[in-house]
C-alpha cells in the first residue's frame, strides 16, 4: 500500500465518521410527556393530578392527569426536569438525563413511571405504538 | 457468386439501422402486441398514432434543410413556429373562416418565416461550428420576447384575446370555426368504429416532403448537400457557402411554420406564450430515431422516427397505464428523447465535421 | 490617443453584455420604486443563495469545456442528498453537512459519466452537456418517483405521495431552513447579512483559486488551451476533463444543499430545472465568457442578474400596468443575454482564428522576403 492509498483511505474513514456523528448529532426525535396510568413490568403508576416537565432548555410544559405533549429534541441525551408536589404537600423536583434509542424516532416519557422509578429508563421510556392513538 | 451470408446481412442491417433504432422498433412492436392483451384497442391505437403522425411529421421535416446544409440540428425550430404563430392569429385576427383561414394563415406566416429565417441564418452563419447551441437560445429568446409581444400586440378579434381586459392574448385559442380539422376531415377515410385515416393530413405532408425531395435534386439542392457534407469541396467548386446556409435556414423555418398550422388544425388549439419552448426537442429526437445524424438526413428518415416516436408516444401511457396501472410514459419520453439526441452528438464519425 | 480609443472600444465589446445589464438596472432601478434598503436586503440574500452555484462553473470554463449546463446533475445529487436526510429526520447544520457529505458520491458518479459522454462530443461540449442536463432528468424523476418507496425505504409518510411510493411535488425543508443563515447573523441598518453562508462561499472561493495553482489546477488550464499540446506535454486529457467536470458537479450539489437551505422548501422536480439557465445566465452578466470567467464575474453577476430579476416585474407593472410583461421580460432576458453572450463568444473566436492567421501570414511574407 502506498502512502497516497493510505491518506486517502483515511480522508474516507473520516468522512465517514463525521457523516456518521452528524446523523447522530443531527437527528431529530419527538418526545411524547405522558401523564396517563400506566402498567410496566406488573406494576402500575398512577397519573400525577398536576405536573411540570422541562426538556433541556425548553419552555416548561404543564400536564393535568392524562395529558400527552410533545417535546421535539435533537440528539440522544437529553435532561428532563419534572417538577411535582406530593401527597404532603412537598414541591419535589427529578432532574434525570435520559437517553433515546438512535432508530427511535417518536419515544413515550411516562411522567408516572419516572417519578417512582428516576434511574431506570426500562420502567418509564417506551416505544410509541400507533394503535395507543386514540385511547 | 459473392452471396452474403445470413451473419453478414445481419451485420450489415444492424450497421444501417443502428441498435436504438432498433430496440425502439422493437420496443413499439411489442406494445402493439401486448395492447390487445391488457384491453388496448389497437385500431384506436393506430388511428391515434396516424393523427399524431400527420401532426408532427412536417415539424420534423423543419430539420431537414438544415441538417443537409450542416447547419446542424435545428434547435431554433421555436422560431419557425413563430412565424405560424403570426400567420395563424392574423388569419383569425382578419376573420376568415373555413379553409380560406388555414390558406391565409400560410399566407401571413410566410413573410415573418422567411424574413425570420433570414436573420437566424446571417447569424448562424457568424457562428459556424457553435450552431446547435446558439439555435437553441436563439429559439428560448425568441419565446420569450413573443410572450411580451403577444400582451402587447393590438389584436382585437373577441375569440383571441382575454374577455374582460379585451387586450392581450388569451394563452390557447381554439381553432374552432376556422381551420379545425381542415385537413383531417378532407377525404379521411373511415375505416372501422375506431380507425379513421387523416387523408387530407398526409396528403399534404406528402407534398411538402415531395417538394423537399425534388428540390433536394435540383441544382440548388445538391449544392446544398455539398456544402453540408464537404464544406472544402463546395468552396472551391465555386458555390456561396453563406448563400445556400441562409436559404436552407429559410426552408426550414417556413416548414417550421407550416409545420405548427399543421398541427394546430389537428390539436384544435393554437399554443401561444410558452408552448412552443420545448417543441424542438421532440422534433429533433424524432428525426434521429428515424436514422438522421447531425450531418445526414432524408425524407425516409422523418418518416420512419415520427411514427416510430409519435407510436411511442401513443402506445406507452395507454399500455402502460392498462398493465401496470402506473402511467411512466413521461419518464420513458424524456429518457429515450433526449438519450437519443445525445446518441446521435456522440458519434465519433459526425464529431468531425 | 488613437489607441486609449481602440482599447475603449475593444473594452467595451468585451464587456457589452455587463453594460447592457448595467442599463437596464440603472433605468429599471427606479421605475420599480423599490427602497434602496430593500434592494440591498433583497441582494445579499440572492447572493447568498446563488453564488456557491454560480461558483461550481468556474473549473469546467478553466479546462476549456464551456458552460456547463449539466451543472443540473449536481443540483440532483443536492437534491436527492436532502431528501434522504429529511427522511431520516436530522436536522439543522448536522443535516446540511450531512447532505453536504451524502450528495458527493451521487455528485460523483453523475459526473463522471457526465464527463465521459463529453469526451466524446469534444467541440461541442455546451450542447451536448445541455442535452445531458434534460436526459438525467428522466432519469431522476425515474429515480424519485419510482424507486423512492418501493426499492429505496421512505419511511416519512409525509414525503410519499398519496399513492404509496414516489416522493411529493413539495418536500418541506423545515429542519434545515436557514439554518446556516441564521448561524450567525447579523443585522447592519436594518439588513440582515448571514455571515455564516458567506464565510462558506468564502471557503469556496479560496478552494477555487487554491485549486488553480495545484498540479491538477494547471493541467485543466493547459487542457482548455490546447488539447494536442497538453496530450504531448503527458497530461491525460481525457481523465483532466472528466474530473474538472465531477468537482463542477459535486460543488453544484453543494451548492444546491446551500440553496435550499435558504428556500426552505425543495420543489422535487422543478428545483433543478431552471438552476442551470439562470446561474449561466448569471456568470455571462458578470462578464465571463465560454473560455474565461473569474470570481469577480460571479459575484458581479449575481448582484446585475438578480437586480434585474427583482426589479423587473415591478418596472413592468408601474410602466405598462402589466407585472405579467415585466416577468416574461426577465424571461427573455436570462436566455437574451445567453444567446448574445455565446454569438459574441464564437465571432471573437472567429476573428482571433482570423487574426492569428493573418499574423501568420505577414510573418510569413516578412520571412520570404528577409
Amino acid at each position: 500500500m502506498t502512502r497516497r492509498t493510505i491518506v486517502r483511505i483515511s480522508a474516507l474513514v473520516v468522512i465517514l465518521l463525521l457523516a456518521f456523528a452528524m446523523l447522530r448529532i443531527g437527528r431529530q426525535h419527538s418526545i411524547l410527556l405522558d401523564d396517563k396510568t400506566v402498567t410496566v413490568q406488573g406494576q402500575e403508576y398512577k397519573a400525577l393530578d398536576m405536573v411540570e416537565v422541562k426538556v433541556d432548555k425548553q419552555d416548561s410544559v404543564e400536564l393535568v392527569k392524562r395529558d400527552r405533549d410533545v417535546a421535539v429534541v435533537t440528539g440522544q441525551s437529553h435532561k428532563i426536569k419534572v417538577t411535582y408536589t406530593d401527597a404532603q404537600w412537598n414541591e419535589i423536583e427529578l432532574e434525570r438525563k435520559i437517553k433515546i434509542p438512535f432508530d427511535k424516532e417518536m419515544i413515550v416519557f411516562s411522567v408516572p413511571a419516572f417519578i417512582e422509578n428516576p434511574d431506570d429508563d426500562t420502567y418509564y421510556l417506551m416505544p410509541f405504538e400507533t394503535t395507543s392513538v386514540g385511547n | 457468386m459473392e452471396k452474403l451470408t445470413m451473419k453478414e446481412r445481419y451485420d450489415e442491417f444492424i450497421s444501417r439501422f443502428g441498435w436504438p433504432r432498433i430496440i425502439i422498433g422493437m420496443f413499439l412492436l411489442f406494445l402493439f402486441i401486448v395492447a390487445p392483451f391488457v384491453g388496448v384497442s389497437v385500431s384506436t391505437s393506430l388511428s391515434d398514432t396516424i393523427n399524431r403522425f400527420g401532426m408532427n411529421c412536417i415539424l420534423v421535416l423543419a430539420m431537414v434543410p438544415m441538417i443537409h446544409s450542416g447547419c446542424g440540428l435545428n434547435f431554433g425550430l421555436p422560431l419557425g413556429i413563430i412565424a405560424g404563430l403570426l400567420g395563424a392569429t392574423l388569419s383569425l385576427q382578419f376573420e376568415f373562416v373555413g379553409a380560406s383561414s388555414f390558406a391565409m394563415a400560410i399566407v401571413f406566416a410566410t413573410p415573418f418565416a422567411l424574413l425570420f429565417g433570414w436573420g437566424y441564418g446571417k447569424l448562424l452563419n457568424k457562428v459556424k461550428g457553435g450552431e446547435m447551441m446558439i439555435a437553441t437560445y436563439v429559439g428560448f429568446s425568441s419565446v420569450a420576447f413573443m410572450c411580451m409581444m403577444w400582451l402587447l400586440l393590438p389584436y382585437s378579434n373577441p375569440t383571441m384575446v382575454w374577455g374582460f381586459e379585451g387586450k392581450g392574448l388569451r394563452t390557447t385559442i381554439s381553432t374552432e370555426g376556422y381551420y379545425l380539422h381542415i385537413l383531417n376531415d378532407f377525404l379521411a377515410i373511415p375505416i372501422g368504429d375506431h380507425f379513421t385515416f387523416p387523408t387530407g393530413m398526409i396528403l399534404f405532408f406528402a407534398l411538402l416532403a415531395f417538394l423537399v425531395w425534388a428540390f433536394l435534386h435540383t441544382k440548388k439542392g445538391t449544392a446544398m448537400t455539398a456544402v453540408g457534407s464537404n464544406p472544402i469541396f463546395a468552396k472551391a467548386s465555386g458555390i456561396n457557402i453563406d448563400k445556400i446556409r441562409i436559404l436552407s435556414v429559410m426552408m426550414s423555418t417556413w416548414l417550421g411554420a407550416i409545420g405548427i398550422l399543421v398541427y394546430q388544425q389537428s390539436f384544435g388549439f393554437i399554443q401561444l406564450y410558452m408552448g412552443p419552448f420545448f417543441m424542438a426537442l421532440p422534433a429533433v429526437s424524432a428525426i434521429l430515431i428515424g436514422g438522421a445524424s447531425v450531418n445526414k438526413a432524408s425524407i425516409p428518415n422523418v418518416i420512419i422516427g415520427t411514427f416510430l416516436f409519435q407510436g411511442i408516444l401513443t402506445m406507452t401511457p395507454s399500455v402502460m397505464n392498462s398493465a401496470i396501472q402506473t402511467d411512466m410514459s413521461e419518464v420513458i419520453r424524456i429518457i429515450v428523447s433526449n438519450g437519443m439526441i445525445l446518441y446521435a452528438l456522440t458519434r465519433k464519425t459526425e464529431a468531425t465535421r | 490617443m488613437k489607441i486609449t480609443k481602440e482599447t475603449f472600444i475593444k473594452l467595451f465589446r468585451n464587456n457589452l453584455v455587463t453594460v447592457m445589464f448595467v442599463i437596464i438596472c440603472a433605468f429599471g432601478i427606479p421605475l420599480s420604486g423599490y427602497s434602496a434598503n430593500y434592494l440591498i436586503g433583497e441582494i445579499i440574500v440572492r447572493i447568498s443563495r446563488n453564488s456557491f452555484l454560480i461558483l461550481s462553473l468556474l473549473i469546467p470554463i478553466m479546462a476549456g469545456m464551456g458552460l456547463n449546463f449539466g451543472m443540473t446533475l449536481g443540483a440532483m445529487a443536492g437534491e436527492i442528498a436532502l431528501i434522504f436526510v429529511t427522511d431520516w429526520s436530522v436536522v439543522g447544520i448536522p443535516a446540511m453537512v450531512l447532505a453536504c457529505i451524502l450528495s458527493v458520491p451521487f455528485s460523483i458518479i453523475l459526473g463522471t459519466i457526465c464527463g465521459r459522454i463529453l469526451n466524446k462530443a469534444k467541440g461541442r461540449e455546451m450542447v451536448t452537456s445541455y442535452i445531458i442536463g434534460f436526459f438525467m432528468n428522466g432519469v431522476y424523476q425515474l429515480f424519485v418517483l419510482y424507486a423512492m418507496g418501493p426499492i429505496i425505504p421512505i419511511k416519512n409518510k409525509a414525503l410519499v405521495l398519496p399513492r404509496g411510493y414516489g416522493i411529493r411535488n413539495t418536500v418541506n425543508l423545515i429542519g434545515i431552513r436557514r439554518s446556516l443563515d441564521d448561524l450567525i447573523k447579523v443585522r447592519i441598518s436594518g439588513v440582515s447579512v448571514p455571515v455564516a453562508t458567506f464565510l462558506v462561499i468564502a471557503v469556496a472561493c479560496v478552494f477555487i483559486v487554491w485549486f488553480r495553482k495545484t498540479k491538477l489546477g494547471q493541467d485543466m488550464r493547459a487542457v482548455g488551451q490546447d488539447l494536442e499540446v497538453s496530450s504531448a506535454a503527458g497530461i491525460k486529457v481525457e481523465n483532466t476533463r472528466v474530473v474538472s467536470i465531477v468537482l463542477s458537479t459535486v460543488l453544484a450539489g453543494f451548492g444546491m444543499v446551500l440553496y435550499l437551505q435558504n428556500m426552505g422548501t425543495l420543489n422535487t422536480y422543478n428545483s433543478h430545472t431552471q438552476i442551470g439557465m439562470f446561474s449561466i445566465a448569471a456568470i455571462l452578466v458578470g462578464g465571463a465568457s465560454v473560455n474565461k470567467a473569474s470570481i469577480p464575474n460571479v459575484f458581479l453577476g449575481v448582484i446585475l442578474f438578480h437586480l434585474m430579476f427583482i426589479v423587473s416585474p415591478m418596472a413592468g407593472k408601474n410602466l405598462i400596468g402589466q407585472a405579467q410583461l415585466g416577468e416574461y421580460f426577465r424571461v427573455f432576458v436570462s436566455y437574451g443575454v445567453i444567446t448574445l453572450s455565446l454569438v459574441l463568444y464564437e465571432m471573437r473566436k472567429k476573428r482571433e482564428a482570423n487574426d492569428s492567421a493573418q499574423l501568420l501570414e505577414t510573418e510569413q511574407e516578412g520571412y520570404n522576403n528577409d
